[in-house]
């Protein structure tokens, strides 16, 4: 592995006088280890309550995919009067990112996935952006919606490899 | 994309984590800086299941901020992005602040990012692991055990404070530039 950020920038001089310091253990005196045990049920109580929370994960989602829509719409808005959808497109990349963040979390991961390709998608337009643009914003956010009101979990089966497959396709047709 | 990984160790596999003597975090004293309330509440469920209940929220990092001049935590799990101050401008500031209270608290940072750019930077902030979205309890616990087993010596020098940022201790044959370890300031 090479790391750039390892290396001594050209400019800038060696310093003289670095300094090892070895931090206070406060932290390692506080955790407590006893040499018989292992933690599985520690972690599999966490497990649990993750997947407990997935209740308030699917209510929390739907105000995320209002908050999409209306970014999307008020880009639409913007774009049909001749303005900049610019600060809308960054709205809707935000709650995107957002989402993209949480829903592998809670065996959601078609929402992450849709998520990345739509937050990468909207970092690769090269502003002002176009109606076919916002269109193709679109077919990620019903995407979602789909995902969500099908209770896609996991990969989502084969209607979640069919939605992710057309979307793929739609990229494609982008990018020529 | 998780680009990110390969500025990251290994996680501990499960089985690795099911090995390992039993690991009780129930005295730690964590703050959480997420702008998000539903990720700030996924986390602090993620720590309650792993029996950490001493946990203290912060909306974003100016709260943070406030709150790690007047309390002593022995962890901070913090966002990358967050406003007015984020993730790397807080971890910047605890670090290097001449009035910080705790410049060497261990700090998670999660983030959705995977562009080597942005996890080179919060590293040169002074970061001391990274958790990349979305979290599991298994992937937020083996960076828990990370910062618990494996303290990195700070380094400081003209332009940075923080964790040692090699991963990786590989043998060379030049003299030894920084000096024997010390103790904290």
């Amino acid at each position: 592995m090479t790391d750039e950020t390892d290396k001594p920038k050209a400019e800038a001089p060696p310093d003289p006088n670095p300094r090892l310091i070895k931090p206070p253990r406060q932290l390692a005196d506080k955790v407590t280890r006893t040499p018989d045990g292992v933690d599985t049920a520690t972690l599999e109580r966490a497990e649990k309550m993750i997947a407990s929370l997935q209740g308030s994960y699917l209510e929390w989602v739907e105000g995320d995919l209002e908050r999409l829509q209306k970014a999307h719409d008020q880009a639409e808005a913007a774009l049909a009067a001749g303005g900049d959808p610019t600060a809308d497109l960054k709205a809707l990349f935000e709650v995107a990112h957002d989402m993209k963040g949480q829903g592998g979390s809670f065996n959601y991961h078609l929402i992450t996935q849709v998520g990345a390709y739509l937050c990468r998608f909207l970092e690769q337009i090269d502003p002002p952006a176009e109606k076919r643009h916002l269109e193709i914003a679109k077919v990620h956010v019903d995407t979602m919606r789909l995902v969500v009101s099908q209770r896609l979990e996991g990969d989502g089966g084969p209607a979640g490899k069919n939605l992710i497959r057309g979307l793929e396709a739609v990229l494609a047709k982008h990018r020529g | 994309m998780q680009a990110s990984a390969q500025f990251m160790p290994p996680a501990p596999t499960g089985r690795s984590l099911m090995r390992r003597p039993d690991f009780d975090p129930t005295l730690l004293r964590v703050l959480v800086a997420e702008d998000n309330p539903h990720f700030r509440r996924l986390i602090r469920t993620v720590l309650t299941g792993l029996a950490i209940d001493q946990v203290t929220e912060a909306g974003n990092g100016a709260e943070a901020l406030k709150l790690v001049q007047t309390r002593h935590f022995d962890l901070g799990i913090v966002d990358f992005r967050m406003e007015p101050v984020d993730g790397i401008a807080f971890t910047r500031q605890v670090r290097t602040d001449p009035d910080s209270a705790n410049p060497y608290l261990p700090i998670i940072m999660v983030t959705a990012h995977g562009d080597p750019k942005l996890i080179a930077t919060a590293r040169n902030a002074g970061v001391s692991e990274f958790l990349v979205k979305p979290i599991s309890a298994k992937s937020l616990l083996a960076r828990l055990v990370a910062v618990v087993e494996h303290p990195r010596a700070f380094i400081r020098t003209a332009s940075y404070f923080g964790p040692d940022r090699r991963r990786r201790q590989q043998p060379f044959d030049g003299s030894e530039k920084r000096q024997a370890p010390t103790t904290p300031d």
